[in-house]
């Protein structure tokens, strides 16, 4: 038991370096820590100076996906322990179709903090500066494709396969911000982030219009408008025939460490992002807030590759006449599918320039101090992607006393589930401001056994949030009340 | 305190609730994917001269033919089938050849002569001694001749006759002239010719019985066959009556002369010399002759027309003569000339040469006992010894030779026989005798034809029997074909002919010998000239260039019915998986149901059913059966076979997992497609090319795709 205890500590501590901050973390924004400025940059912490240092900024790795869990791969049977997939032949694959969402997402996000500052200037003014090296994808897949692996094309005969929800966006880029807040009045207290976007690596499709057409007869006729940018080192090698043969990674520009290093820092692929935000105390007790986070754009100009596709081609089989004249033959039905398939798409290399947006936030929340230490809190976040959007919706409990301890207590409905809760903790011995957060505690869990080996395995794995972190902090003594009486009695 | 507490949250969130354990190292490898996926497999809109163009060749089908109209028909066609020739039928050449050998007869020898005297000295001294002394005395003087009675005078001698050694004589006389030159008669005459060696008489002896002083008297030898040498001996007795009047007497001067003369002479052999004389009347006994050809049995030529050509002759002389030859063909005109050709032979020699035929034309018609086959000849031969002395017989021969050479005739006319050329048989095998063992049902071609085009240039009447049979199993069917006769072209002026001969069911059992069909078919026949024999008109013509050129060609019009018109055939399972094939991840039977789903709009009034069955050849069962009822059917059609408008439908086929699992048990296929043309073939239909048929065949499967999920690797 105790050795398992330690195994999983082991785990989680091994998480310190985990950060997760491109996923709102709805835990940290009505905690007193300086990294709720990333949510909204009005917010301000209570602490004078935090520094975030490099090695202990941390590395976060969050994978967000909403069709599937363990349990949803990975079948019991329901008598003896022998585990299934979804591919034995035993299981019925329609159950495993049934969970598949029209538009089915992958969010795989990287953060690395390279640095970290904030300090009080003057009397309400806040300043901070952070370096962040961050990598965010979002893959997007729509249902429907993921319905015609499994099931095949039957069920769309007479219809469309509508592909256009395909998306993918993978951006590498350092983010260096300076940000402000500063009591406009008494009351509103505003707050901005500009930053500067050095993009390093991307690739994004543009998918207008993509999607297969099945007919009665079983024709099918593909329709596709989407570009495909890259910036990255790669070359793309197109034929005669506007298709894509191969693509080779130039790892001949990376043959010595200061080539490697003059790509990382010398990019050509420069962006804009701004966090804005607003808090406003209603009265003593009530509080609004809101703030856009992540608003922002890259324009890629190094290492670029377009490939446009915009084409309709139809499938009708082979021509009899065709096999008549001897140019097919019936064995090359297959590969005329294939080539078709192939033909649909047709790619024209250019390399032009293309700008990418960031996936920014919205975030409105509302508090409530019941007492100098404890409020409650109600935080909604919408992620834009896109033309998708994502809302997570947050009642949180918050605890602070003295800027010493600080404690939160969330529940939040989001990415289709409903039993997220949320837990946050923060203690400051000395300088030291140590925390730890989870957006959704996995309340069960899997046992996986390994030969000799167990691991515990949250249940549901949707949404994997935590944060365990250390900043230094500077100034956080609770100002005493500095009201003083009218009337001095002697 | 804060330890124990972030422990405690660790252990609550680490170890809260277990919900399951998962023990991976049972966790089985077995996988699958087994989606539905239909896609269109193939499609066509497809007309019949999309498949087939005009005049396209498929062997055995020489050309498909669009009419205007676009009804198709099948043509077979077989050119030269029948390629004869003039030099087929006659070799003119060897028509006119000419062989004869002439004895060259009795020969005429120059005229000869010689004379002998006697004197009256020569006579007295064969007088008696007394006569002689009076003789003596009376010589010189004026005195009567005293009579003496017939005395033998002596034998005398003539001087050789120099143009002969020695002679038989055909004919002829020997005439002796006996002349008094005495002054007194001579009586009593007698004479005898002898050949002086072996004093051998010649001819009898002759008596003149009185010759007056200076007169002459004549003896004729009749000399027929007998040997005469070039010296011959008189012998002569004579007497006188004397005179009765004194006369002058000189025995010396006065004699009797006996002159021998040969004239006319007609020898037969010896060794003479030969004058120069025209023995043109050997033969015939004149100078004109006949040369009879053999064109051949039945064969009477009447004329020829050569455009080019020699006559090569040859001359050999089997005699020590000369000879010169002139000869004339009268019946043969160059430019309207007679052909005349002069020859000298050399004794004992040949002679050859070639007389040019050119632009002649031989009439071989001028006798009128036989105006055919026929060419008058005139000839005038000379022979001579070329004054030297030869043996000669009258049965020396001169043979003649004439052969027709390169000659390039024109025409030739007469009649050319009753011949009957025969074709080889021959015997056409389709090919077909494996499909035909696989096909069942009722299938009828309603209108073929087979037509003989020919073209003809012998000009003359030509029958022909054509015989064919086909065969099928034991069944046989007959042509029945009755003879028939060509045309021909009206020679001379027409020299060529074309026309065609139609050969279809309103003169034949064609359709029915057709729709058989056959395995082989059987041909044979004959070509008869002059079916009606010898008219004696003799106006058959054949010309140098004469050919029979004649191609087949059959016509298969595309109307036609069908009923139930069934191919089976059963073949090895290709489906069936070979033994330790590891490279498909898909087998046949993975397959949960494969469906094909046909749609056609069909224009062709023409239906088809599919069957195919699993078959178990060693237990002799059927495994499974695939029914693919009306995968097409028949369009309407008019009451001319014409389709109205296109039928649509709409098939599946489905394959199931029970016909999948048979695949790998079954080691034959039997495929069984029936065909039907419009109203199940109970009236004919037409294929026109602009029929067409639109379909679409989808294919619609369920694979049962296996594979281990430890050693997923993707493959192409």
């Amino acid at each position: 038991m105790i050795r398992k205890i330690n195994f999983v500590l082991i785990m989680l501590l091994a998480v310190v370096v985990y950060d997760s901050a491109a996923q709102n973390s709805q835990v940290l924004y009505y905690m007193n820590l300086p990294q709720n400025h990333f949510l909204n940059p009005a917010l301000r912490p209570s602490n004078t100076v935090y520094i975030g240092l490099p090695v202990l900024s941390g590395i976060n790795v969050n994978v967000n996906n909403n069709f599937f869990n363990f349990s949803d791969i990975f079948i019991k049977r329901s008598s003896g322990d022998e585990i299934i997939t979804i591919f034995h032949p035993d299981y019925n694959v329609s159950e495993f179709v049934k969970k598949i969402k029209d538009i089915n997402f992958i969010e795989p996000q990287v953060l690395v903090q390279l640095f970290g500052l904030g300090f009080s200037a003057g009397r309400d003014l806040y300043i901070t500066l952070d370096v962040n090296e961050r990598v965010e994808g979002n893959v997007a897949l729509p249902g429907d494709f993921l319905r015609l692996g499994f099931e095949g094309n039957e069920q769309f005969v007479g219809g469309r396969i509508n592909l256009e929800a395909l998306r993918g966006d993978v951006k590498y880029y350092r983010e260096a911000g300076l940000g402000f807040s500063k009591d406009i009045t008494n009351r509103l207290r505003l707050g901005i982030r500009g930053k500067v976007l050095f993009g390093m690596a991307a690739a994004s499709i543009d998918n207008k219009s993509l999607g297969i057409t099945v007919n009665d007869d079983y024709t099918h006729t593909f329709d596709a408008d989407l570009m495909v940018n890259l910036s990255a080192p790669v070359e793309v090698y197109v034929s005669d025939e506007n298709t894509i043969d191969s693509m080779a990674f130039k790892d001949s520009r990376f043959n010595s460490s200061s080539e490697i290093i003059d790509y990382l820092l010398k990019s050509k692929n420069i962006g804009f992002g701004i966090d804005i935000g607003a808090e406003i105390s209603i009265s003593e007790r009530f509080k609004v807030s809101a703030s856009v986070t992540d608003l922002g754009y890259i324009k890629w100009n190094r290492d670029l590759t377009n490939l446009k596709a915009k084409s309709q081609f139809e499938f009708s089989g082979i021509d009899l006449l065709d096999v008549y004249e001897g140019k097919m033959t019936f064995d090359s039905l297959g590969q005329e599918l294939l080539d078709t398939l192939e033909k649909s798409f047709k790619f024209i290399d250019t390399q032009t320039p293309f700008t990418t947006y960031l996936p920014f936030g919205v975030s409105v929340g509302a508090s409530y101090n019941l007492t100098k230490s404890i409020s409650l809190g109600l935080l909604s976040y919408t992620r834009i992607i896109g033309k998708q959007y994502r809302e997570a919706l947050t009642l949180s409990a918050n605890v602070n006393i003295g800027n010493a301890f600080s404690t939160t207590f969330a529940y939040t409905a989001a990415n289709y589930s409903y039993d997220n809760l949320g837990f946050g903790l923060a203690f400051r011995p000395g300088i030291f401001q140590f925390y730890f957060l989870v957006d959704r505690i996995p309340v069960t869990w899997n046992k996986l056994i390994f030969e000799e080996t167990t691991i515990p395995l949250p249940e549901s794995w949707n949404t994997i949030h935590t944060r365990l972190g250390m900043n230094l902090v500077f100034g956080n003594k609770a100002k005493k009340k500095a009201d003083r009486p009218m009337i001095q009695i002697q | 305190m804060l330890k124990n507490l972030f422990i405690l949250i660790f252990i609550v969130a680490a170890t809260g609730c277990i919900k399951e354990t998962y023990n991976m190292d049972k966790l089985s490898k077995e996988a699958h994917l087994s989606p539905t996926w239909g896609v269109a497999a193939v499609r066509g809109d497809i007309s019949f001269s999309d498949l087939v163009d005009p005049n396209d060749s498929f062997d055995p089908i020489d050309s498909v033919i669009f009419d205007e109209n676009n009804f198709v028909r099948l043509v077979f066609r077989e050119d030269s089938v029948i390629d004869l020739k003039m030099e087929d039928y006659y070799d003119l050449n060897d028509m006119i050849s000419f062989n004869e050998v002439y004895q060259l007869g009795d020969l005429k020898i120059a005229p000869f002569s010689g004379s002998i005297k006697y004197t009256l000295d020569q006579i007295s001294q064969n007088l008696s001694p007394v006569q002689r002394a009076q003789f003596l005395a009376l010589d010189g003087t004026n005195s009567v001749i005293p009579p003496f009675p017939v005395t033998n005078i002596g034998e005398k001698t003539y001087s050789p006759f120099s143009n002969f050694e020695n002679v038989t004589f055909k004919e002829g006389s020997l005439i002796i002239y006996v002349k008094n030159n005495l002054p007194a008669p001579v009586s009593g005459i007698s004479l005898r010719i002898f050949n002086t060696a072996g004093h051998i008489p010649i001819g009898n002896e002759s008596i003149i019985p009185l010759i007056n002083p200076g007169q002459i008297d004549s003896i004729y030898i009749n000399v027929a066959n007998i040997m005469m040498g070039n010296s011959i001996t008189a012998a002569i007795s004579l007497g006188t009556p004397g005179t009765s009047t004194p006369v002058l007497i000189d025995l010396d001067v006065q004699n009797i002369e006996v002159n021998i003369t040969g004239k006319d002479m007609l020898v037969k052999s010896g060794r003479a010399i030969a004058p120069p004389q025209n023995i043109s009347a050997i033969g015939e006994g004149d100078n004109i002759d006949t040369v009879s050809f053999d064109p051949g049995s039945g064969v009477e030529v009447t004329l020829i027309d050569v455009t080019k050509g020699d006559i090569s002759y040859s001359v050999r002389s089997k005699s020590q003569l000369t000879s010169i030859a002139s000869v004339t063909l009268l019946s043969a005109l160059k430019n309207g000339v007679p052909l005349t050709e002069s020859l000298t032979v050399n004794p004992n020699s040949t002679y050859n040469g070639t007389l040019s035929l050119d632009n002649t034309v031989i009439d071989m018609s001028t006798i009128a006992t036989q105006p055919y086959n026929m060419v008058v000849v005139e000839h005038e031969i000379i022979v001579h010894s070329n004054n030297t002395m030869i043996d000669f017989s009258s049965t020396d021969e001169l043979e003649l030779n004439l052969k027709l050479l390169n000659t390039n005739f024109n025409y030739a006319k007469g009649y050319f026989g009753q011949k009957t050329e025969s074709f080889d048989p021959d015997t056409l095998d389709l090919g077909i005798k494996d499909i035909l063992k696989k096909i069942s049902g009722y299938f009828l071609i309603s209108s073929p034809s087979i037509k003989l085009n020919y073209a003809n240039s012998f000009a003359v009447p030509v029958e022909i029997n054509l015989r064919a049979t086909g065969y099928r199993a034991a069944e046989t069917v007959d042509l029945g074909l009755a003879p028939f006769s060509l045309s021909y072209p009206a020679a001379p002026g027409e020299r060529d002919k074309e026309d065609v001969f139609i050969i279809n069911k309103n003169n034949s059992s064609l359709s029915a010998l057709v729709s058989m069909p056959p395995e082989i078919v059987r041909f044979s026949g004959s070509a008869k000239m002059n079916p009606l024999g010898n008219t004696g008109s003799r106006d058959n013509y054949i010309f140098g260039n004469s050919r029979f050129l004649g191609s087949l060609e059959v016509e298969i019009p595309l109307e036609f019915r069908m009923n139930n018109l069934q191919f089976t055939d059963t073949v090895d399972n290709f489906m069936q998986e070979e033994e330790n094939s590891e490279d498909n991840p898909v087998n046949p039977e993975d397959f949960e149901f494969l469906r094909i789903d046909i749609k056609a709009e069909n224009g062709f009034p023409l239906g088809v059913s599919l069957s195919m069955m699993l078959y178990d050849s060693v237990a002799n069962v059927n495994r499974s059966t695939i029914e693919a009822e009306d995968i097409l059917e028949p369009a309407p059609v008019d009451n001319n076979g014409h389709v109205t408008g296109p039928t649509e439908c709409s098939t599946s086929i489905k394959i199931t997992r029970d016909f999948w699992n048979w695949v790998n048990k079954a080691d034959k296929i039997i495929f069984m497609f029936t065909m039907n043309t419009t109203a199940d073939g109970s009236k004919d239909v037409k294929i026109y090319s602009d029929y067409k048929i639109n379909f679409k065949a989808s294919l619609v499967l369920k694979p049962d795709i296996k594979f281990n999920l430890d050693s997923i690797s993707i493959k192409k």
